[in-house]
């Protein structure tokens, strides 16, 4: 924790907690992914009860679906070696008892798009756990959904998240 | 009155801007933090490869002595797009294949069983099966590596992987036992279960390719 402006704090995520899975479909199968290699930084006030700012970037290489040839199939197609990082900065946070109302920008591929979520927050001791869900869509950022056989995946990408400052 | 309002509407937009400048510098800093927070660098070429992918594409490959594969982010995702063209190929080439072991084993089953007048059918669509079986197996071994190490675990690919050691064996003695039936009738049961071995892992290595 990182004391910033009167009353603000700077507060990292604990990666050992906090994951990022995506979900993608195939006619075939579906398949997560996940990373527990999330960055994450958040600005709040002392006692973690006000969500000023959010920051947060992961590897598209560290998600890790158990099986090395879809993620390295997942990298081709993104550019993962070009574009290794997708992060995410929120624009606003309004907070409604426990459901904070995200606004911000996701960059992923070099492209970066607005998006607006629901997460849900819950505080355990002096921990605050940042949980929720949203979906992208792969084409708008430039991407064409990876195929097997011949047949592409779905375009939809739905991603659960959980972070714990 | 006019100049009063330009001003209250000059500085309330001047505010604005500078609110929002502030909220969005904020934010970039925190990226920024992220990123000095890691600094890892990318990952190009897995730790661990089979020898004929360490042998063309390893660091010290043969590969790399070209221009176009030198070991740079950009040209990696290149390889990356030629290795899925490869194993694109080695799809499609795997059915046909997989096509022609049928035939052969139904043709193989009625020569087992006395049709004498199959024997040249026989044998030119082994060759044929050969000629597809191996092409398809060298657009595997020799494509370039993936971009990441293997993951922890079981998986539907290494269990393909497992498998073709085990049609790639049985391939090379259907092939060595044909060879040797001509002096040695007796080895045609051998040989018919070699290939039978050979078809059913390879089979089931396409279908494992599924879940």
């Amino acid at each position: 924790m990182f004391a910033q402006d009167a009353g603000t704090v700077k507060v990292f995520a604990d990666k050992k907690v906090s994951s990022i899975t995506y979900t993608m479909r195939h006619p075939l199968h579906t398949w997560d992914g996940t990373s527990k290699e999330v960055n994450s930084v958040i600005l709040t006030n002392a006692d973690k009860s006000v969500l000023t700012q959010v920051a947060v970037s992961v590897k598209l290489g560290s998600f890790d679906s158990k099986n090395a040839n879809r993620d390295s199939h997942m990298i081709e197609v993104a550019e993962g070696l070009k574009y290794p990082i997708i992060s995410f900065s929120s624009t606003s946070i309004q907070t409604q008892g426990d459901v904070l109302l995200v606004k911000g920008n996701v960059s992923f591929h070099g492209v970066t798009q607005p998006i607006t979520f629901e997460a849900k927050r819950k505080t355990t001791g002096s921990n605050l756990e940042v949980s929720g869900a949203f979906t992208l869509k792969m084409t708008q950022f430039k991407i064409e959904p990876p195929s097997l056989l011949g047949v592409a995946a779905d375009d939809v990408l739905k991603l659960k998240f959980k972070v714990v400052y | 009155m006019k100049k009063l309002l330009f001003t209250c509407s000059f500085l309330f937009f001047f505010l604005a801007t500078s609110i929002a400048q502030t909220d969005s510098t904020k934010t970039n800093n925190l990226l920024q933090d992220l990123s000095l927070a890691d600094s890892s660098q990318v990952q190009l070429l897995p730790n661990k490869m089979i020898p004929t992918q360490r042998l063309l594409w390893g660091p010290k490959g043969f590969m790399r002595g070209f221009n176009r594969f030198e070991l740079t982010p950009e040209k990696r995702q290149n390889e990356l797009k030629l290795r899925r063209t490869m194993l694109g190929v080695h799809q499609i080439l795997g059915f046909a294949t997989l096509g022609g072991m049928v035939a052969q084993g139904i043709i193989g089953g009625k020569l087992y069983n006395g049709r004498y007048d199959l024997k040249d059918t026989h044998e030119a669509l082994g060759a044929a099966v050969n000629i597809g079986y191996f092409t398809t197996a060298s657009l595997s071994l020799f494509a370039p590596p993936k971009a990441l190490d293997e993951r922890k675990g079981y998986s539907s690919i290494k269990l393909h992987k497992w498998l073709a050691v085990v049609h790639m064996s049985a391939m090379i003695a259907t092939n060595v036992l044909a060879g040797m039936t001509e002096d040695h009738p007796n080895l045609k049961k051998y040989h018919r279960a070699a290939a039978y071995t050979a078809f059913g892992a390879y089979a089931a290595s396409m279908i494992v390719i599924k879940f």
